[in-house]
């Protein structure tokens, strides 16, 4: 079933293109990362999907159906930075949103304690730290256990063991089945935490994929042998790597996607020549990621 | 309407600036009936008598129009109070959050007119309250139709203050600023506008110049009928700002300018991003 259907979303600032022609899908129970550096589109867009932020072009469905607030209610979202009442206590503050959503206000106790945040009930939302607020807006998109939660840098400003548990409340939700879309620059957190992933720049769509086969696309292998001419001799020719870096004595190589490590160890083996370095690396979403942006840069500019 | 009510009063009563500008108001308001009927005004209305007895203007059926006409005075303070509750939407974000959270934008604009609504209701009951009280302090040899013969100003006095708030509610959407909207609406109600509306009775139209939204929302409550009326207006008069439209096509005109107001603000505030 598809939970969000973005289909040519545009949109400008003066200028500024700040989202090009965006189309995505998202479908139920996915987790899905938005990644991107900063300025690549990743809060415009969410800003546009949940109807703050007006399109130029596009247009976008939520469970199907034109954007609604009764649909909009099956949504817990975040954007940007935790916006709520200073003078308000935690509990006067959730207990306005709970109203907003028709939700009974013992949801809020719930949610409070979710976060680690029952016994700040009475504490002022001025008076909390960084990390604290942005926890109590995680408890503002997790009040009435809605379908869809949409979060904009849930890790910013929290301290590692903060970060652990806002990845371990996030991994809980979708557990229970709930899709949920994370926008994010922090490629660590998307990785360990998602199954899918879209990455944005300069407000264009690079790829969309599973995180997995992002991932596994590419293995990285860093060799070495005594017999450093021959290797580079045969590296140069093979057709199995998709490229080849030489690194004084030690070769840095990419392999192609039906080529395994095993496939040319054995070839390796079967030419004579041995080696005595053979790291397997697979790549990272950090290093996939600056990978695209990379080729992206590139693309751009033979275009 | 429940719903929208509870959000409203979940984040306004709790806030304390609210408490204190409202603190402000009533003990502002209670000191202006309490000494005003404590001094004799000195006056140059009559040859036998050059002292004016103020205390008259608080005795059955004039005080509903003194009540109203002090309470008009003070619309500004409420216009400020509304500047404070929707300014605060947009620099906390508020708004936004909401919408994302489920509300529609009218929902915003309707919750706080409900608080508008509730401002001046509560007013109009404050003022009724207290009109009560010290009107039976007051006077004496009265009628039970006295005492509620001129009552219908305090409907008058409701419009008139639903209308300067809403002023400040659209001043507020549009330039979603504090600060900016309390100047920009001292300075149209106490500068811009007097200024205009003399330009266009001197080079338009005579009666122009009685047409505008501050002129039109401060003329509903008038000065209270009695040898004050007499005394201001001379005044007024001489100062060349005597002249008034009748009091139906004031309340008319305020209905309207109050429904154009809202109306631009829903407008705005369904087309802006937030």
């Amino acid at each position: 079933m598809t939970i969000l259907k973005i289909s040519g979303l545009d949109k400008s600032y003066g200028p500024v293109h700040a989202v090009k022609d965006l189309h995505l899908e998202i479908k139920k129970g996915q987790v899905f990362g938005i990644l991107g550096p900063n300025g690549s589109g990743k809060t415009t867009t969410l800003a546009m999907i949940l109807g703050v932020v007006s399109m130029d072009k596009g247009s976008y469905s939520w469970f199907g159906q034109s954007p609604n607030p009764v649909n909009q209610q099956k949504i817990g979202s975040m954007l940007e930075s935790p916006n709520f009442y200073p003078y308000l206590n935690l509990i006067e503050n959730l207990k306005i949103i709970s109203h907003i959503k028709r939700i009974p206000e013992a949801e809020v106790f719930r949610v409070l304690k979710v976060v680690g945040l029952l016994e700040r009930q009475r504490s002022k939302f001025q008076t909390l730290s960084l990390g604290m607020k942005q926890r109590l807006a995680l408890a503002s998109v997790l009040l009435g256990d809605p379908e869809v939660l949409v979060l904009d840098e849930p890790a910013n400003g929290l301290d590692p063991e903060g970060i652990a548990e806002v990845r371990e409340i996030i991994r809980q939700e979708a557990e229970k089945g709930k899709t949920i879309i994370m926008a994010s620059h922090i490629l660590v957190e998307v990785e360990k935490v998602c199954s899918h992933v879209a990455i944005l720049r300069k407000g264009g769509l690079i790829t969309t994929s599973e995180v997995g086969s992002l991932l596994k696309t590419d293995v990285m292998m860093i060799l070495s042998s005594d017999s450093t001419n021959e290797l580079h001799q045969f590296l140069k020719t093979y057709e199995g790597i998709t490229s080849m870096e030489k690194e004084g004595v030690r070769f840095k190589v990419v392999l192609k996607e039906n080529v395994s490590p095993g496939d040319l160890n054995k070839i390796l083996v079967e030419k004579g020549i041995a080696l005595n370095q053979m790291e397997i690396h697979k790549q990272s979403l950090e290093e996939q990621f600056l990978e695209l942006v990379k080729q992206d840069d590139m693309e751009g500019g033979q275009r | 309407m429940k719903r929208l009510f509870r959000i409203e009063w979940g984040k306004t009563w709790n806030y304390n600036v609210f408490k204190i500008l409202g603190i402000i108001y009533v003990i502002s308001f209670l000191i202006s009936i309490i000494i005003l009927p404590l001094i004799q005004l000195k006056t140059n209305m009559s040859a036998e008598t050059d002292m004016l007895d103020i205390k008259s203007f608080y005795t059955f059926p004039v005080i509903w129009d003194t009540y109203a006409y002090l309470a008009g005075k003070s619309n500004m303070f409420l216009a400020i109070i509304v500047i404070f509750l929707i300014g605060n939407e947009f620099s906390y974000r508020t708004f936004r959050q909401h919408v994302i959270d489920g509300m529609t934008r009218d929902e915003l604009l309707f919750g706080k007119l409900m608080v508008i609504g509730v401002i001046a209701l509560a007013n109009t009951i404050l003022i009724f309250i207290l009109g009560w009280i010290f009107g039976l302090i007051y006077s004496t040899g009265y009628t039970f139709h006295d005492t509620i013969s001129s009552i219908s100003i305090l409907g008058i006095y409701f419009i008139q203050a639903v209308a300067y708030m809403i002023m400040a509610l659209f001043l507020t959407i549009w330039l979603r600023n504090k600060t900016l909207s309390m100047v920009v609406l001292l300075m149209y109600s106490l500068i811009l506008e007097p200024i205009i509306r003399l330009i266009v009775k001197k080079y338009v139209w005579v009666k122009l110049g009685l047409f505008f939204p501050v002129k039109v929302t401060t003329k509903m409550t008038p000065i209270p009928e009695n040898g004050l009326i007499e005394f201001i207006k001379s005044n007024a008069e001489i100062n060349g700002f005597g002249d008034s439209l009748p009091l139906y096509l004031n309340i008319f005109l305020a209905i309207a300018y109050s429904l154009f107001f809202f109306f631009l603000a829903r407008w705005i505030m369904l087309k802006r991003d937030l």
